[in-house]
């Protein structure tokens, strides 16, 4: 088992380094000269040399990534090249908003996901697979941004349910806190719990037709027992889907906060790319990155305990 | 006469999970003549269809030597192994999945050939001819393979297998999946099939009683060795080897008084 | 040479191909429709707008529909429908340039990784993971940060995020085709690998290739709408996406604006999210279970049925009688018969075989004892008796509580038969505690006594393992144990041995014999081989196409078969057919006489 974790903790110390390695190349690549975008049109030659040479573009683009990565080891990623704040601490104040969202959602999907799935795969071809089948066509390939403008236009500016936009500290409202990321949470979890659950739903009805379940249930096991036993092993599908919901939703996140007006890494995320600040930029990749291989871990202990065949990997 | 395919001392290894390695023959002789059907027997895990993997190339060799008509093949792979599709031949066992679902039976028997670079008027009349032989009509070109039952696929794959005119074919226990009534028309097909092209067979059965309805001599295997070889008549009527015996013993006769006797011997042996 | 029992005309069976199917879905032909109408207006896009895209005329800014344009006009003054159908060419053009990228990168790479597997598959789905655990949107926007006017480029990287989709489809299809012996049988034909990737490899991952395809562009035109409402993308080439952004921020004041572009891209999505599930379903069949109606209908198919089978004892005094059970399935084209009137019993203490070929419908009869059909299937009978008592009337419920306490399940596959999630000691006890009523100590207890008398000599270590660290062999000694564990009346067996090595088969038939004998159980066998029969059973049934040929005892059913079709299977099994020395033998002799002839 602690090889196993080990094995994990190590791939993603890898992927970490590899993606935000392969962003910082891909930004130089594709921002080139970061000035113009920084200081406008109007900047004099002398200003924009001025500048190069403060965040340090006139280096060799090795030189750089070598002197970003052996600060970002340390975790310090540098300042913003707008206003020179630590790119770290600006992520930090935005982070708590996105995770708000984005926890909320998976919770929403996890669970609405696992119930939904569930009573189609007792009842396959009932009124409530039918239902779940269109919605997860649909909701699938609709974006979280379509369906948060729907979803405002309808509940926050017709019925006023909830308030449009802004954002609400849990410390100073739990309340009004959870009000104001009812609507992202949703628009963003709808095509995740559809998901989930046509994921969940399909393997239960594979399991159910395996040949295990006829034996448990010659044995006099009730319906309930049974059930707990093929939702053990059709579980595995799902909680990957699940976790690759989360990456999804991370990215969705983000123009899904521009729609409610959230002060989440999203809108941080939008302004740092249009003007190609990249420290920022490499930030918050780094910090996203994180959070899927922690999620990614996460997922295999949980997987590991499901199936004791994955242990043994 | 002298050997058509001689195997000596051949060892094959399996990498399981991780480093760890299973032997799966541990220094194997076999030898196969022009035209003879050479059996080899033995339950799951016995190395007997590696024995046959390894002879069609799709097993890695970790030492020892195969030699097929004089020449050495132990090692042979692409250019070599592919010159090789003409003289060496397969059946498999799993009727299902050894046709591709998405091809015409046409298509399926027309494929060797036209890798080989016969035309496609050739081939067709070649795929007609061998159809015939294998008592399939002329129509079935145009099928698809789910359209036949278990026998008649296995008709298709033998026709396939055929359709080059190898020398020697191996049948990786080819009738285990059919029906008991289909299994005889089946081997009897095999039988005459040999008399009429002189073909060999490498036969890998679990079964004695199939085995000794189509082989002239036959090979026991057992945890990767062979622990018995003869004439197929000695080995399965008067067993020298325990295992041979034991195994001759655990399969069951059709008739309740010779079973009787059968599962007698057979708990004396076993205590 | 024999003759082939071949028939000499084959049904026809028609191959309908993939697209007159799908023609024939409502549902698909409609989302077909609306896609070929947004592809049609986004090809003539140019004449079919009533105004240049991008002229500005300040009268019409928010102007609401009327007076020549149709929409109105958005917040800079520009006609909307002129720039909705510009935006059609943009996000379709978008849409392809993504799915090309995701198609090029993806399939390749994964069918080379599941044909090739080794090292070329851990590199490619390492790639492929990793990709996928990147937050796309935020590299997105790293290369629109320096390549905003560049949409090609930024719809190619977009691809190349959705090209673990298209990986990971063709990487399983590859896998699982991979293991199929025809691989293996083309490569002895001498195809080298390159043709073989080209022909089986393409032809096996071509349908959900075309699926993931309708899915991916839905996806993709999504996708580049939110980049595009996030401000990505040059501000002269209309798009959806940006107008959006622009509705947005008058939706208060000019919902309007707001609607025409949103409706546009939710009905694009939709009609490709349409066409994929439409496609998807003809690919592969959604299991689902029959409707009350299919049922009524399959019951009503087997209403009439005459029996076949005659019983030796009298109803009262049987472990098991069955009376005229039929068992039928809805299908497309009817109602299936697998099982068309069968009877039989069985007294306490005699084993009875019911022995036939595949599709004889002997495991049919033996889940309808169980009720336990697969999904789909029905059984009626005019009754089904069980230690004595009716049961066919009883309620679904009431039949399972006969299930581990009167009737004991013996499977045909060992390893398929035990949950892979638990431990065999959960398995084994599970049912002692909740249908037996023991405490978790005793079902303990009681599990391990059984191990042992079912042969197993370190019972502890088996407890402690889970399925797959136990043999074949010792996986149908565990699911014997579990099947007796209730000391059941009656055990029904379906081919126990068959998947097992000869020597492991005498073993468990041996060891169901001392069980049986033991317990006073009735056995019920069903099996293919005579002989099992001829060492197990008392009594035989032999089936043949859902009925019974003959019944009778089993000295009689092998010495004096009363149906030619007895006697064919039981000469079929090859102990007493001649060896391949002495069909030689009469073969030369024949020859030679023949040729004397001559």
């Amino acid at each position: 088992m602690l090889r196993f974790i080990a094995k994990r903790l190590v791939s993603g110390i890898v992927l970490l380094v590899v993606v935000t390695s392969g962003t910082f190349f891909l930004a130089h690549l594709a921002v080139g000269d970061p000035t113009a975008g920084l200081l406008g049109n109007n900047a004099t030659p002398a200003q924009q040399d001025a500048l190069r040479a403060r965040i340090g573009y006139d280096q060799p683009v090795l030189t750089q990534f070598r002197q970003w990565f052996s600060r970002a080891v340390t975790g310090d990623f540098g300042t913003s090249w707008r206003n020179f704040q630590p790119v770290a601490d600006q992520i930090a104040l935005r982070v708590p908003v996105t995770l708000s969202v984005v926890m909320v959602a998976t919770v929403l999907s996890a669970v609405l996901g696992l119930a939904v799935g569930v009573a189609c795969g007792l009842r396959p071809g009932g009124p409530l697979d039918r239902v779940l089948k269109l919605a997860s066509v649909v909701l699938f390939a609709l974006p979280g941004f379509w369906v948060s403008l729907v979803l405002v236009t309808w509940f926050a500016i017709q019925l006023k349910w909830f308030p449009a936009i802004g954002y609400v500290s849990p410390d100073r409202s739990v309340g009004d806190w959870l009000r104001s990321i009812t609507l992202p949470s949703v628009s963003l979890a709808l095509g995740a719990i559809v998901m989930v659950a046509e994921q969940l739903r399909n393997g239960f009805l594979q399991v159910t037709n395996q040949d295990f379940v006829r034996t448990l249930r010659a044995r006099g096991l009730s319906r309930r027992r049974v059930t707990m036993h093929v939702l053990r092993n059709a579980s595995p599908a799902a909680l990957t889907t699940l976790a690759l919901m989360f990456v999804g939703l991370l990215g969705g996140a983000i123009v899904v906060e521009i729609v409610f007006n959230l002060p989440g890494i999203g809108s941080l995320t939008q302004s740092a790319s249009q003007i190609g600040d990249i420290p920022v930029l490499l930030g918050l990749t780094a910090v996203t990155v994180v959070f899927v291989v922690i999620v990614n871990f996460l997922l295999d202990l949980v997987l590991g305990w499901v199936n004791p065949k994955v242990r043994e990997r | 006469m002298s050997a058509l395919l001689e195997v000596e001392n051949l060892v094959v290894d399996y990498r399981l999970r991780g480093r760890t390695r299973f032997r799966a023959l541990k220094g194997v002789s076999i030898t196969v003549k022009p035209g003879e059907c050479v059996g080899l027997v033995g339950e799951s895990g016995s190395g007997k269809s590696t024995l046959g993997k390894a002879v069609l190339g799709l097993a890695a060799v970790a030492s020892g030597r195969i030699t097929f008509d004089g020449k050495e093949i132990t090692h042979a792979r692409g250019r070599a192994r592919r010159g090789l599709a003409s003289d060496i031949q397969v059946v498999f066992q799993d009727p299902y999945g050894s046709l591709d679902p998405t091809m015409t039976v046409g298509e399926v028997l027309a494929e060797p050939l036209v890798v080989a670079g016969t035309s496609r008027v050739q081939a067709r009349a070649v795929v007609t001819g061998m159809l015939d032989r294998v008592c399939l009509p002329a129509d079935a070109v145009h099928r698809y393979p789910s359209e036949f039952s278990g026998g008649q696929r296995q008709r298709i794959a033998i026709a396939r297998a055929l359709v080059r005119r190898p020398r020697l074919v191996v049948c990786d226990e080819p009738v285990s999946a059919l029906d008991l009534t289909t299994q005889a028309t089946i081997l009897d097909l095999f039988v005459d099939l040999q008399r009429e092209t002189g073909v060999s067979y490498l036969f890998v059965s679990h079964d004695l009683g199939v085995v000794r309805r189509v082989c002239h001599r036959v090979s026991v295997m057992y945890q990767g060795e062979i622990v018995e070889t003869g004439l197929t008549r000695q080995v399965t009527q008067d067993p020298v080897h325990p295992y041979t015996r034991r195994l001759r013993l655990a399969s069951p006769v059709a008739d309740p008084e010779r079973q009787a006797e059968r599962r007698a011997t057979w708990l004396g042996l076993r205590d | 040479m024999t003759a082939a029992p071949f028939p000499a005309t084959l049904a026809p069976v028609k191959r309908i191909p993939l697209w007159r199917r799908y023609l024939r879905r409502p549902l698909g032909v409609v989302a077909l429709a609306v896609f070929a109408v947004v592809v049609a207006v986004a090809a003539l896009a140019s004449w079919l707008a009533p105004y240049d895209p991008n002229f500005v005329d300040f009268a019409i800014t928010h102007a609401p529909p009327g007076n020549g344009h149709p929409l109105g006009g958005d917040s800079a003054g520009r006609d909307i429908l002129s720039r909705l159908l510009a935006g059609a060419q943009t996000t379709l053009y978008g849409a392809v340039i993504t799915c090309v990228a995701g198609l090029v990168l993806g399939v390749p790479a994964g069918v080379s990784a599941g044909y090739f597997g080794g090292a070329t598959d851990r590199i490619c789905s390492w790639i492929s993971d990793a990709l996928q655990s990147v937050p796309g949107m935020i590299v997105l926007l790293v290369v629109a940060a320096g390549t905003g006017q560049n949409f090609t480029v930024l719809m190619v990287a977009l691809g190349v995020f959705l090209a673990p989709g298209y990986y990971r489809i063709a990487r399983a299809r590859a896998l699982a085709v991979r293991k199929e012996p025809y691989i293996d049988a083309a490569r002895v034909a001498g195809v080298t690998n390159a043709r073989i990737l080209r022909t089986h490899m393409l032809r096996a991952v071509y349908a959900p290739i075309i699926v993931q395809t309708a899915l991916t562009a839905g996806i993709a035109i999504g996708m580049q709408a939110g980049l595009q409402f996030l401000g990505i993308g040059s501000a002269s080439t209309p798009s959806w996406g940006q107008m959006m952004n622009d509705g947005f921020q008058n939706m208060l004041t000019y919902p309007l604006i707001l609607l025409w572009p949103s409706i546009a891209l939710g009905v694009t999505i939709a009609a490709l999210a349409f066409i994929g599930s439409t496609l998807a379903d003809l690919v592969s069949v959604r299991v689902e279970l029959p409707t009350r109606r299919g049922v009524a209908r399959v019951r009503q198919a087997l209403e009439a049925g005459t029996s076949s089978g005659t019983h030796a004892h009298q109803a009262a005094d049987c472990a098991l009688r069955i009376e005229n059970l039929r068992v039928g399935y809805a299908s497309p084209t009817g109602v299936k018969k697998v099982v068309r009137g069968v009877s039989l019993d069985a007294a306490p203490g005699e084993v009875l075989g019911i022995v036939g070929e595949s599709g004889s419908g002997k495991t049919q009869t033996l889940f309808s004892v169980l009720d336990l059909l697969p999904p789909g299937g029905t059984a009626v009978a005019d009754g089904i008796w069980v230690g004595g008592e009716e049961v066919s009337r009883r309620s679904p419920k009431e039949r399972a509580a006969l299930l581990g306490r009167s009737i004991g399940y013996v499977p045909q596959e060992p390893m398929t038969n035990l949950d892979p999630c638990y431990p065999i000691e959960r398995q084994l006890a599970e049912p002692l505690r909740h249908v037996h009523g023991l405490s978790k100590a005793e079902a303990r207890q009681r599990a391990r006594d059984i191990l042992v008398r079912v042969g197993i000599t370190d019972p502890d270590r088996v407890l402690a393992a889970y399925p797959h660290q136990i043999s074949g062999g010792m996986a149908q000694r565990v699911l014997i144990a579990g099947a007796v564990a209730g000391r059941p009346s009656l055990l029904v067996a379906d081919e126990p041995s068959t998947a097992l090595d000869v020597t492991v088969q005498a073993e468990v038939l041996e060891l169901l014999r001392e069980l049986q004998r033991e317990y006073g159980m009735a056995l019920v066998i069903v099996t293919h081989n005579f002989g099992v029969v001829a060492d197990i059973c008392d009594r035989v049934v032999v089936m043949k196409d859902g009925r019974v040929v003959e019944t009778g005892p089993v000295e009689q059913i092998f010495r004096r078969p009363a149906d030619p079709y007895t006697a064919e299977l039981i000469s079929a099994s090859l102990d007493d057919a001649e060896g391949r020395d002495e069909l030689d033998e009469t073969w030369l002799d024949r020859r030679t006489a023949q040729e004397g002839a001559r």
